[in-house]
């Protein structure tokens, strides 16, 4: 009978313990959270062993991390986590399964616990269960030991379970968490993208109208100005959206604007380039800008060049993100602003260039024609030299027409004197009388057979040297003197004979045509004979 | 010494002095000639080298020459063209003299007047001595040029 009634109560307790561990897992199989898996693993081996109290913690490197208990005695303390974890640490060998650890139970146990289950879980985390004495004060006998043991690897599954699933929340919470970052950066970069696309002009003024609208628009404020001041003119530039009138103020009032302004900002120099928030604005409020300012921003393009925006207060409450991105739209209108202005100053340097060069080609051109000029001058005066030089070589030199000039100048002289000179003679000789010339022969003849008269018609010097035996000397230029002194009584019918020519003169001539001017008829005259070859008889 | 007496020689103030003697020589040779040309031509006839149809031109003629390469020689105008002239009458006139010389032709010089002036040996030596005057003339003579007088010297345009 006691044989027959013990298996039927390890079977009714088997039973049991299947009902409890059927039940235990079904209550877990719904349960995500750690701590809610604690508690019901708690109860679950509580309830399951008749234990009077317990305890279900995760225990990691610095202590319980979750903890549950139910009816303890005792609370469990720091101290009792640092001994358990050393003493964990401590234990040697693969540790996967539950197991149970009996040095630690007992005393040691802060709750007295009877039965001290650990569940090994990941990452160096241990599930530990622990169980105060049981209710009836019998001891847990093995059947207890297999049922916590049992309900342990249930608690060690549903532990990691829960534990991948609280870390798959916490990864996922992060995950969206980054997501909204990015998406804040990337609607930052595509609103920057934007007002770059909006402003991406090149005149100063077009820069400022567009970076205006764009941060009132992107930021919803109604109301705004953007002043560029140059100090160095006293040039101004200002473009006003929103609102009625732009403000109109004067050079002073835009230098106390800027005072005021950096005046308010907190860092007071200005590097180029940078945009720096104006704190204070109060101040700011009594200039009639038309609105009262609610943020503001001071830079410098370059030196002497300032800018100055002032945005009225936007429509919607403005968050910390928000103001991230409006100095990065300020930045970014700045660099715009800088380009603009960066062109148009290369834009100027190139209209003076172009002015420059113009004036140069201009100079270059007139260079070229005074070179051009010069040129021709020094050709002319290498020209002249060479005349001159020439002309003084040529009165250093004999020439044929200097010679043909005095011959001719003496020439015409010579002409035209003789014309006028009553002495003058003529240059050909006037034909005369014919007279009739004989031969040698004939004139000896004459001579002896009619006592005709020899006449010498030379000039008396060749006469007295050399002339025919009987003859009589009758030069022509004396022909009128002799032939009055001695022959004026002369028979006109006696033959005369003349002679005496050289290749000068053809005196015989002269002579002969005398005597037939003065009525003698038979006048001869014998040439090419030597006067030793005539004779003129006796005389 | 004798660079010194060549120098001399050369001298362009000797070769002025020179053309100025010849100048007034030859001017005062020219005058009566040109005056009488028939006599000239009867002085020219002696000398029986020039053939008759030439005689009365050259009378008339060589006289004028001689004025004006003297007065050119004076002036200082185509000096040297004036002195080569020179140079060749008088050399003209030396041949004429030596050949009527050695045929011992019975007539007068007719250098300056008609008569009175026989042909002789001097007669040769003076023709030859002004034949070296105007050579020397032509070689050395550059001063007071009455053709450079007014014209710019190429030193002076600095080119």
């Amino acid at each position: 009978m006691a044989g027959a009634s013990r298996p039927e109560g390890d079977i009714d307790r088997a039973r049991y313990q299947f009902r409890i561990l059927s039940d235990t897992a079904a209550e877990l199989s719904g349960v995500r959270y750690p701590h809610k898996i604690l508690e019901t693993f708690a109860l679950s081996a509580q309830g399951g062993v008749g234990a009077r109290g317990s305890f279900a913690a995760i225990l990691g490197a610095g202590g319980f991390e979750l903890l549950a208990h139910s009816s303890l005695s005792k609370n469990l303390t720091p101290e009792y986590a640092a001994v358990l974890r050393s003493h964990l640490d401590a234990l040697e060998g693969e540790r996967n399964a539950p197991y149970f650890v009996p040095s630690l139970q007992g005393e040691l146990c802060p709750g007295r616990c009877e039965l001290l289950l650990v569940c090994p879980l990941d990452e160096g985390k241990d599930g530990v269960l622990g169980l105060e004495a049981n209710l009836a004060g019998r001891p847990y006998d093995e059947n207890d030991r297999q049922l916590v043991a049992g309900l342990g690897t249930l608690f060690q599954t549903s532990l990691r379970f829960s534990l991948f699933a609280a870390r798959v929340e916490l990864l996922n919470a992060e995950l969206t968490k980054r997501n909204d970052t990015l998406d804040r950066q990337i609607f930052h970069l595509s609103a920057l993208r934007e007002l770059s696309r909006e402003i991406i002009r090149v005149d100063m003024a077009e820069v400022m109208d567009s970076l205006l609208l764009t941060i009132l628009g992107h930021f919803v404020r109604p109301r705004g100005v953007l002043i560029l001041h140059d100090r160095g003119t006293g040039a101004t530039l200002t473009s006003a959206k929103g609102g009625g009138e732009p403000p109109r103020l004067t050079g002073a009032e835009v230098d106390r604007l800027f005072f005021l302004c950096l005046a308010g900002a907190r860092e007071k120099h200005l590097e180029p380039l940078r945009a720096e928030p104006v704190e204070r604005l109060e101040a700011v409020s009594e200039l009639p800008l038309g609105f009262a300012p609610d943020r503001a921003f001071i830079f410098m393009l370059r030196e002497n060049l300032y800018g100055l925006l002032l945005l009225g207060r936007s429509l919607d409450p403005a968050t910390e993100a928000e103001d991230e991105l409006l100095q990065a739209f300020v930045s970014q209108g700045v660099m715009h602003l800088k380009n603009a202005d960066s062109f148009a100053t290369i834009s100027a340097l190139n209209e003076d260039l172009a002015r420059q060069n113009e004036e140069l080609r201009a100079t270059i051109a007139e260079l070229t024609r005074a070179r051009d000029r010069i040129s021709v001058l020094e050709a002319a005066g290498r020209r002249i030299a060479a005349v001159v030089h020439s002309k003084a070589r040529s009165l250093e030199r004999v020439r044929a027409v200097d010679f043909l000039l005095i011959l001719l100048l003496s020439f015409g002289l010579s002409l035209a004197f003789n014309t006028q000179n009553p002495r003058g003679i003529p240059l050909v000789e006037p034909p005369g009388a014919e007279v009739e010339s004989i031969s040698r022969e004939r004139a000896l003849a004459l001579v002896a057979d009619e006592d005709a008269l020899l006449v010498d018609a030379r000039p008396r010097e060749f006469f007295e040297r050399e002339t025919a035996p009987g003859a009589i000397n009758v030069p022509a230029q004396l022909f009128d003197l002799v032939y009055m002194m001695q022959m004026a009584s002369e028979d006109p019918e006696r033959p005369i004979v003349v002679f005496g020519r050289s290749v000068s003169r053809r005196y015989d001539l002269m002579v002969a045509r005398r005597f037939l001017g003065r009525d003698h008829e038979r006048v001869y005259i014998v040439t090419d004979v030597r006067p030793r070859d005539l004779n003129g008889g006796a005389q | 010494m004798t660079r010194r007496i060549l120098n001399l020689l050369a001298h362009p103030g000797l070769a002025l002095a020179l053309r100025l003697y010849l100048a007034g020589v030859f001017i005062y040779a020219s005058l009566h000639k040109i005056n009488f040309p028939a006599e000239f031509a009867d002085n020219i006839a002696g000398y029986l080298i020039v053939p008759h149809w030439l005689l009365n031109p050259l009378a008339v003629f060589m006289p004028w020459l001689e004025l004006v390469c003297g007065l050119f020689l004076l002036a200082g105008v185509r000096v040297r063209a004036a002195s080569l002239i020179i140079s060749g009458m008088l050399a003209m006139f030396t041949v004429a003299v030596v050949v009527a010389l050695i045929q011992d032709t019975p007539i007068n010089c007719g250098c300056f007047q008609s008569v009175g002036e026989a042909i002789s040996w001097w007669t040769v030596l003076r023709d030859l001595v002004w034949l070296g005057m105007s050579i020397h003339v032509y070689r050395f003579d550059r001063l007071v040029h009455m053709d450079r007088l007014f014209m710019v010297k190429p030193e002076e345009l600095g080119l």
